[in-house]
Formats: C-alpha cells, sequence, structure tokens
C-alpha cells in the first residue's frame, strides 16, 4: 500500500463548489493528518442580518437550510423573545413543539433510511435499495411525508414555514385539522417502533468514544424545540446565554469554517446521541421500552449506532405529536404582540442533529445590530475529527477501500448539514 | 389531457442555483391554468410527492458541469438516465439526480419526464443570477411553453 493515494467521491454528498472533503494522511501506522470540511458557517446570514427588524430573522434564517427550517426558526425566535421578555403562553408553545416534530420526524426519516441504512446494507444509495427492496424506501418515504404534512398544517408549508412569527403564529390551526393527522400519525409510530427493530438488525463496528455528550436542558421534557440550560455529561451546566462564553469558535486553516470547542474542554458532541444520554429519562415510555426491547444501554458511545438512537428519537417524535395533538385547544389568539426591547440574548433549539444556537442583539427600535449562527455541525465536526482519528487508529488493518467506507460512514454518522454548504465531499485518505 | 406539473426547483439565496425558481416564476403567467406550477427549495425526495398523479413532469433546475454559463441541457428522463455530473449541481441533501433515479426505481417517474438544466457558474450566497445565466432565462421559458403547447396538442 506504500505510497498509494486513492480519491473517492461520494456521491450522494456531493454538492457543488468543491471545497469541501476529508483527507486521512497515515505514514507507517502513524497517523499523521486528519483534515475534514464538510461545513461552511452561515456567514452571508449573519451579515445580512445585520440592519434589518428583529421580526425578519426567523424568515431570514430558515433559509439557511432546507433541511432544518423549523429549528433555524425556532431559534431565532427563542432569543427575540427572551431579549423581548416575551412569554407566549402554552399552547403557542406546544404547537411550535409539535410543528418541531414534524421536522425531527421528516429528518430523522431521510437520514435512518436514505442516507445512512445504505451504509450498513452495503448499497451505494438508496436508490440501489429501492431497485431491490422498495417497500423499504416505501416506508421512508410514506415517514418523511407524514413529517412534512405537519410542517405544512402548523408552518403553512414544509419548506420554510411562513406561519411562523416572533410571538406565535399568523393562524392557529383548528382543533379538528390537527386531529386530521392522528391516523396517519399512528402508522408513523407503528413504524418507527419497527424502524428500531430493523435499525437494531444492522452491523455495527466494534468501536466507542468517551464523549462529552451536550444538549439543551428543557425543564423536565425531552428537549426539542428549546431549553434554558445546556448542559452536559462532565458538568457543564450554563444558561444559554452563556453558550458563547464556554463554546468558542476557533477558525481552522484547512476548513473555510469555525469549528466548536468547549473551553478547556476540547471536542463535544451534541444530537441524537448526546440528548438520549443526557435525557433518557424524559422519553416517553413507548420511546424507552423501544430501547429496552432492543437492549439499548442509557449512553450509547459507539457513534455508529446514532441510527438506532436517531429511530427511537423517531418514536419519541411521533408518540409526541400525538400527545400534543391530544392536549391542543386552540388558543384565542394565534400570537401576541412582541415590542422590542434594547438587549442581546441567545436562543437555541435541538436541531435534528443536533444545538443549534443563535445570538442577537438588537437596539430599542428593533433593528439587528449583531448576529452569530453556530449550527450543530460547526459544534460536532472536531468530534468528528476525533471519531475517524480514533477510528482509523483502531481499524487501519483494513485495506483501503473499506476503511474509506467506513470513514465516510463515520462522518454520516453525524447527519452533517451539509446541505446549508453547497461542496463536494471527496475523500482522500493518503498512505505514504 | 392527464395532469402536468412544471417544478422549479433550487435555493434562492445561492446565485444561479435560484434559476429553476426563476424559470417557474416566470412561467406562472405564460402557461394554461390547468397546468401546475412549483416552485420549491424543499428537500428533493418530497418531489416524489408532488408528481404522483401526474402524466407529464418538467423539472428546471440549476447545473454545475464543464459546459458554457447559460448553456441549457434537455433530458428525456424516460430515454435517458440523469448525466450524474451535470446534476451534481444542485445544493440539496438528497439531490435531485437522486431523486429522479429513485423514482425510476420506484416506478414513480411520469410518463413523461423532462428535464432542462442551465448551467449556472457562480453559487456564491446571496449573490443575484450571474449574467449569462439570466440571459437564458427568456429562452428557456419559451422552450418549456413550446414543450407544454405540443403536450397538450397531443
Amino acid at each position: 500500500m506504500a505510497d498509494e493515494t486513492r480519491t473517492i467521491k461520494t456521491d450522494y454528498l456531493a454538492r457543488v463548489e468543491g471545497e469541501g472533503g476529508m483527507l486521512i494522511r497515515l505514514k507507517g501506522n502513524e497517523i499523521e493528518e486528519v483534515k475534514l470540511n464538510i461545513f461552511e458557517p452561515p456567514r452571508f446570514f449573519e451579515a445580512f442580518l445585520r440592519g434589518r427588524y428583529f421580526t425578519e430573522a426567523p424568515d431570514i434564517t430558515a433559509r439557511i437550510c432546507g433541511i432544518c427550517p423549523v429549528a433555524y426558526q425556532t431559534a431565532a425566535i427563542n432569543a427575540m423573545e427572551s431579549i423581548c421578555g416575551a412569554d407566549v403562553g402554552s399552547q403557542i408553545k406546544a404547537l411550535r413543539r409539535l410543528l418541531y416534530c414534524g421536522e425531527w420526524i421528516e429528518s430523522h426519516a431521510l437520514h435512518i433510511y436514505m442516507l445512512h441504512a445504505p451504509d450498513f446494507l452495503g448499497y451505494p444509495s438508496a436508490i440501489e435499495i429501492a431497485k431491490d427492496a422498495p417497500e423499504v424506501v416505501e416506508t421512508a418515504l410514506r415517514l418523511k411525508k407524514i413529517g412534512n404534512h405537519v410542517m405544512t398544517v402548523i408552518g403553512g408549508r414544509e419548506i420554510h414555514p411562513i406561519n411562523v412569527k416572533v410571538g406565535g403564529f399568523y393562524k392557529a390551526p383548528s382543533k379538528a385539522e390537527l386531529e386530521a393527522m392522528v391516523p396517519d400519525l399512528e402508522w408513523a409510530l407503528e413504524t418507527s417502533l419497527e424502524t428500531v427493530k430493523w435499525t437494531n438488525t444492522l452491523d455495527f463496528p466494534d468501536f466507542e468514544m468517551d464523549y462529552e455528550f451536550a444538549a439543551l436542558d428543557a425543564g423536565g421534557v425531552y428537549p426539542i424545540e428549546g431549553g434554558k440550560r445546556f448542559v452536559s455529561n462532565r458538568g457543564l451546566d450554563i444558561p444559554i446565554d452563556e453558550f458563547y462564553e464556554h463554546v468558542v469558535e476557533e477558525h481552522v486553516k484547512h476548513a473555510n469554517a469555525l469549528q466548536g470547542h468547549m473551553k478547556e474542554r476540547g471536542s463535544f458532541l451534541v444530537g441524537p446521541l448526546a440528548r438520549y444520554a443526557l435525557w433518557y429519562d424524559l422519553l416517553s415510555a413507548e420511546a424507552r421500552g423501544a430501547a429496552e426491547e432492543i437492549g439499548l444501554p442509557k449512553a450509547v458511545k459507539n457513534p455508529f449506532k446514532s441510527i438506532l438512537v436517531r429511530s427511537v428519537e423517531l418514536v419519541e417524535a411521533c408518540v409526541e405529536a400525538l400527545r400534543l395533538i391530544r392536549e391542543y385547544e386552540q388558543p384565542a389568539e394565534a400570537s401576541i404582540e412582541v415590542v422590542p426591547k434594547a438587549g442581546k440574548a441567545c436562543g437555541a433549539s435541538e436541531a435534528p442533529r443536533g444545538t443549534l444556537c443563535h445570538r442577537y442583539e438588537i437596539d430599542a427600535k428593533g433593528i439587528i445590530l449583531d448576529a452569530t449562527i453556530t449550527p450543530p455541525t460547526a459544534q460536532n465536526q472536531p468530534q468528528i475529527e476525533a471519531d475517524l482519528r480514533g477510528f482509523v487508529g483502531q481499524f487501519m488493518d483494513l485495506p483501503n477501500e473499506e476503511l474509506t467506507l467506513r470513514c465516510e460512514q463515520a462522518i454520516r454518522n453525524y447527519d452533517p448539514c451539509i446541505s446549508c454548504a453547497t461542496h463536494f465531499l471527496t475523500l482522500e485518505i493518503e498512505r505514504t | 389531457m392527464s395532469e402536468i406539473l412544471v417544478v422549479g426547483t433550487g435555493n434562492s439565496w445561492r446565485g444561479d442555483d435560484s434559476v429553476g425558481l426563476e424559470v417557474a416564476g416566470a412561467l406562472r403567467s405564460r402557461l394554461p391554468e390547468q397546468v401546475r406550477v412549483l416552485a420549491t427549495e424543499a428537500e428533493q425526495s418530497s418531489l416524489l410527492d408532488e408528481w404522483v398523479g401526474c402524466g407529464s413532469v418538467l423539472i428546471v433546475d440549476a447545473v454545475h458541469s464543464d459546459a458554457a454559463a447559460g448553456t441549457i441541457h434537455r433530458v428525456d428522463l424516460n430515454a435517458e438516465t440523469v448525466p450524474y455530473a451535470v446534476l451534481q449541481g444542485s445544493t440539496h441533501h438528497f439531490s435531485l439526480g437522486d431523486t429522479i433515479e429513485l423514482a425510476r426505481a420506484l416506478k414513480r417517474l411520469p410518463a413523461k419526464a423532462l428535464f432542462f438544466g442551465i448551467e449556472g457558474e457562480s453559487f456564491s450566497p446571496g449573490e443575484p443570477l450571474s449574467p449569462a445565466v439570466a440571459a437564458a432565462v427568456p429562452a428557456i421559458v419559451e422552450e418549456i411553453v413550446r414543450e407544454i403547447e405540443a403536450l397538450q396538442g397531443s
């Protein structure tokens, strides 16, 4: 293998404008270098937000990502309502959580079945699965459609929901409109429970990492649409407003990106593995039961098993959606008036792929003076590199081709939000 | 006449990637009411549900290959597989190329399925259409109008 260089392009991570990629350089049995550049920070949007009115932030930031517009909208809303001291009340909060459940269902179903499962089943993509087992892909598409439909009913349309605003919604759906979704969501719940069992039939490499798991603390419920504190399994427990005092973003030369590190602690992990490990006890009985049935421990340290945890969260999103619909009472007013106040605050939400934090400063007229947006993948990128180092160190003897595939898979374990960027993911392993 | 759907897709904030949306917008006033025109930035695999029951679908998106900016690529999707390198120009998660091939594998591609790709050159955030791409919009609008007239006449 000496002097051998391989370049492998991963088609279904491919994007235009070829800056992105990963390089692992091995010299003998030593890892010389791991460089990962899969994510472009939303700097354009941060700049674009300055000078805009505070109520525009949800709509503008929703455009950052086609997969998780609700996550961006909600984090922006949480920040703005925090600055202005607005409390929207329980039913508007419930609707936000329900909208967010739709996004989790849509995004998790897409990732589990169509982006991650092919790695485990030995297929290059979901297209080849569709040829051999169309029912698997049809299941994924139906789940996705149900998630999309939840977003359409509440958000107005599934991409860049237009019914969402600082203070609530332009129009609140009736109880009957929500109840009409129950049969589909019941099917989605049953299918999610089957999904947990199905993902447990996959083969996983024997690999674990010792993670600092970090996620929002939502005050007694499984964190989805927000949380006032950011906590970890190693003692981090901070108000969300102090996020940037603990998470520092460093510009790294090899990636045109900012990478998040915990001050004096290093890399950390946000996303399903972290939420599950920190808040297992807050999962519904159905989700915990599904995890117990497959023998899933309360903390999963094998990143390849994130597909199992994502499936458990799919169950949770369905259970939670059904509960929220059951308990919903249409509010008399779909929104409250939010009067701008000069101030600065962070707002966060749990995007399907992890904690997303926004920080805004606005003046007394509501004009945005400053905006900072830290998506989950910016936080996870150093941890993905650490996983790759750990994995390659342990599995160096694998043939190049298999090692390359496993490394691609190690990236996909994180469901990275490359869709916000636009890049080819080229992958190289160099051995000298 | 079975339903005809025109899909313009892309990302409105990424320079030439928005051209599919521009074309869809321009087509709205040019096509009869019974032709459904969808301008969407949605995650691409959701398009499979949009064309359920349609006899014809015409899809417009920006592409990125080695051709000159503004070049129009027309692909009859029932006669040819997707020229994948061309369709990598999509900036979406499960790409449009993937979606079309997935539809083919699941036998969910309409009887008439055409793809129109417009070669882009700049996909930078916040940029307008580049001049060569903007100049191609009227031509592709005319081409699609003619295609639809032919479909309606057939």
